[in-house]
C-alpha cells in the first residue's frame, strides 16, 4: 500500500516537556535509590549501642553485689570461711564497677545531684574492700565480718545508682525509640513525596502518551487520506530518499511507467525513470539550490524533462519535487505528469498562429501595393484638373472641376488612410502634428456631399456655433 | 588499687562439646595460638585500648571443630550468651588473653574475653555485637 508508514510524518513530542518528565523521573528514582541505600546504615545507626544496656550494666552490679553479700553471711558462720569464692565474687564486684568510671557513665548521672556522693562512697568502698581481700593468706572471719560491714554499709548507695542508671537507661531507650520515630517518619514523608512526584511524572507520561496516540491516530487518517488522494492522482507520484532510491511509488506512476511496485521499490530513480536527474549521492544537500543541469526549470521545484518507460520510450514529463520531513530523515516526492498531448497541442497551435501571422503579412503587403499603384494615377487625375481649374470655366463647370478635385482629394485621403492602417499592422507609422482648419474640413465635407443632398429634396446646414478657426487637431 | 592483686588462679579456658569439656587451655596454650591484634574503642573504658590474643575460630579450628556450629560463651559471673552458625573462618572476634599489653585479672574482666574490632565498622557497634564480647570468659560450649 502507498505510504503504509504513517509514522513517516508524525511529529515529534515537545523535547522540553519530555526532558523535563525525564529529570523528574529520573530525579524520584534516583533519590528513592539513594535512600534505599542509606536505609540499611540508617537502621544500623537506630540499633547502634551508644551507651550500651546501661540499665543492665548497674543491675549487674548489684546482682554482683548481693551475690557477694550472700556468699559473705554464707561463709563468716564458717570457721574457717571460702577465701576463694569471696576474693574471687569480689574480683567479679570489682569488675563490674570499674564501669561506672569511664566518661560516658559518670555523664550519664550529671542530672542527679547526689551522683558525686554515690560515686564517692563507691570509690571508698572499692579501696576498702581491696585493702582487705589483698591480704595474704586465707581470709579471717573478723575479716569477712569486715567485708560484710563494708557491703552492708554501701549497699544503699549501689541500691541508689542502679535504680538511677534504670532511669537513665530508660529515658535513652525514650530518646532513642523518639529519635527512631523521627527519623522513619521522615523517610517515609520523603519517600511519600518522591512516589507523589513518580506518581505525577507517570500521570504527566501517560497523558502525553495518550497525546501521542491521539496525534499518530489522525495522523493515520490523514495518511489514508493522502495514500487516496495520491492513489486517485493522474500523475505519477514516485518517493524517493536522500540517496534518490525509489521508497514508493503510486498506481498511475506504474500506468505511466510501466513498472509494478515490487519491480521499482529499492531502485535509484534516476537509474530508471528519470535519468535526465542525473547521480545525486545526496538530495537532501542539493535539495536547497535544486539544480539538474540537464533539464528546464520552470520555478523552484518545478521542472520539465523527459523520462523513461519500462520498454525504454522517452516521454515528455513536468516534474514537481517536494522536500517531507520524516522521522527518519528526508524524503522527496516526484509528481511525473505525463505532458505528450500538451506538448502536441502546443506545438498545433505554434503552427496554426505562424499561418495566420504569414497570411496577414501578405494581406498588408496587398493593401500596401495596391494603395500605392492606385496614388500614381489619382496623383494624374487631381493634376489634370488642377489644370482644368485654371482654364476660363463658366461658374457653374468650376464648381465641378472643384467638386471632382474634392472628390479625388477624398479618394486619396481615403488611400492614404488605407496606407496608414497597413503601416499601423505593420508597425511603420510615425505621426507629425498639423496645424489645420476644422471649419475648411467641415466645408468640404458638406460642399462633397451637398449634390446629394439636393437630388433628394434635403437641406444642409451647418451649425458654425462654436467653431474656432485656430481649432487644431492632430491626425 | 584496684589492680594491684589481680587474681590469676583460675586461667583455665574450657572447651567443650554440649557440655563434656574436650579440652582446657591454658594462657600458655592459648599464646601458642596465632595471635591476633585489635585496637579499639569500646563502651567498657575510655580511649583506644589494646587487645591481643588468638581468634574465637583459631581454637574452634585448634580442637577439629567443623563450621555452622552453635556457640555457646559462658562467663565466670554466669553469663552466657550463643553465636549461632559460627564458621572458623571468620577472622574475628578474638579471645583476649591481653589487655594494653597485659595480662587481666577478674578484676579486669578476664581472664579472656571476646572483643570485636568495633571501630572497624557501624554494623560492630551494635547491642548484639556487645552482648556476644563476653567478659570473664571461662567456657567455650559448642552444641551440636
Amino acid at each position: 500500500m502507498f505510504w503504509s508508514e504513517t509514522n513517516r510524518i508524525s511529529g515529534k513530542p515537545s523535547k522540553l516537556a519530555n526532558g523535563f518528565v525525564w529529570f523528574l523521573v529520573s530525579g524520584a528514582v534516583l533519590s528513592l535509590l539513594v535512600l534505599g541505600a542509606r536505609l540499611p546504615q540508617q537502621i544500623q545507626n537506630l540499633s547502634t549501642v551508644e551507651g550500651d544496656k546501661t540499665g543492665w550494666y548497674f543491675s549487674q552490679i548489684e546482682a554482683s553485689v548481693y551475690k557477694l553479700d550472700a556468699i559473705i553471711s554464707r561463709e563468716s558462720s564458717r570457721v574457717q570461711p571460702d577465701s576463694v569464692s569471696i576474693r574471687l565474687q569480689t574480683d567479679i564486684v570489682l569488675s563490674h564497677l570499674s564501669l561506672i568510671k569511664t566518661k560516658t557513665n559518670r555523664a550519664l548521672f550529671s542530672s542527679f545531684s547526689d551522683a558525686g556522693e554515690w560515686y564517692r562512697r563507691i570509690e571508698k568502698f572499692v579501696e576498702d574492700i581491696v585493702q582487705v581481700i589483698d591480704t595474704p593468706g586465707p581470709l579471717s572471719v573478723p575479716q569477712v565480718e569486715e567485708i560484710e560491714t563494708l557491703i552492708g554499709r554501701t549497699l544503699p548507695t549501689i541500691r541508689s545508682l542502679s535504680v538511677a542508671g534504670f532511669i537513665v537507661a530508660t529515658e535513652q531507650e525514650e530518646k532513642r525509640r523518639l529519635e527512631a520515630t523521627g527519623k522513619i517518619k521522615r523517610f517515609g514523608l520523603l519517600v511519600m513525596f518522591l512516589l507523589l512526584v513518580l506518581a505525577i511524572s507517570l500521570l504527566y507520561v501517560s497523558r502525553l502518551l495518550r497525546l501521542e496516540r491521539e496525534k499518530d491516530a489522525k495522523l493515520q487518517i490523514s495518511a489514508n487520506r493522502l495514500t487516496a488522494t495520491l492513489e486517485a492522482s493522474l500523475d505519477g507520484v514516485v518517493v524517493v530518499d536522500i540517496t534518490g532510491k525509489i521508497i514508493d511509488f503510486n498506481n498511475a506512476a506504474s500506468r505511466v511507467f510501466g513498472w509494478t511496485q515490487k519491480e521499482i521499490i529499492g531502485k535509484f530513480v534516476n537509474d530508471t525513470i528519470s535519468p535526465e536527474l542525473g547521480e545525486y549521492k545526496n538530495w537532501s544537500s542539493q535539495y536547497q539550490h535544486l539544480k539538474f543541469p540537464n533539464i528546464r526549470q520552470y520555478s523552484e521545484h518545478r521542472f520539465e524533462s523527459r523520462a523513461m518507460r519500462k520498454v525504454g520510450e522517452a516521454i515528455p514529463v513536468e516534474l514537481t519535487v517536494t522536500l517531507l520531513k520524516d522521522t527518519s530523515g528526508d524524503i522527496f516526492m516526484i509528481a511525473f505528469k505525463d505532458i505528450s498531448d500538451h506538448k502536441l497541442a502546443s506545438k498545433k497551435i505554434k503552427l496554426a498562429q505562424k499561418e495566420a501571422e504569414r497570411t496577414n503579412k501578405i494581406k498588408t503587403q496587398f493593401l500596401q501595393a495596391m494603395s500605392h499603384e492606385m496614388r500614381t494615377p489619382l496623383a494624374v487625375i487631381l493634376g489634370f484638373l488642377e489644370l482644368l481649374s485654371l482654364g476660363n470655366l463658366q461658374k457653374k463647370e468650376k464648381k465641378y472641376v472643384n467638386s471632382a478635385v474634392e472628390s479625388g482629394n477624398m479618394l486619396l485621403a481615403l488611400m492614404n488612410d488605407a496606407l496608414d492602417i497597413t503601416r499601423i499592422e505593420t508597425e511603420d507609422i510615425s505621426l507629425s502634428p498639423q496645424t489645420f482648419s476644422l471649419l475648411d474640413a467641415v466645408n468640404q465635407v458638406v460642399e462633397m456631399i451637398e449634390p446629394l443632398a439636393q437630388q433628394k429634396g434635403l437641406t444642409l446646414t451647418i451649425d458654425r456655433f462654436g467653431f474656432d478657426h485656430n481649432c487644431r487637431y492632430w491626425q | 588499687m584496684l589492680v594491684s592483686f589481680p587474681i590469676f588462679a583460675d586461667t583455665t579456658l574450657v572447651l567443650s562439646v554440649d557440655g563434656e569439656i574436650i579440652q582446657e587451655y591454658t594462657y600458655e596454650n592459648l599464646q601458642a595460638l596465632p595471635q591476633k591484634n585489635i585496637k579499639t574503642h569500646t563502651i567498657w573504658s575510655d580511649g583506644v585500648q589494646h587487645f591481643e590474643g588468638p581468634t574465637l575460630s583459631a581454637i574452634l579450628y585448634d580442637a577439629g571443630l567443623s563450621d555452622g556450629r552453635t556457640i555457646e560463651l559462658k562467663s565466670l559471673d554466669d553469663f552466657s550468651i550463643q553465636i549461632q552458625g559460627f564458621t572458623v573462618s571468620r577472622v574475628y572476634p578474638i579471645v583476649a588473653i591481653k589487655h594494653n599489653g597485659k595480662k587481666m585479672g577478674v578484676r579486669d574482666k578476664g581472664p579472656y574475653r571476646i572483643i570485636y574490632p568495633y571501630d572497624l565498622d557501624n554494623s560492630l557497634n551494635t547491642e548484639t555485637v556487645y552482648a556476644k564480647s563476653v567478659a570473664m570468659l571461662v567456657e567455650i560450649n559448642v552444641l551440636e
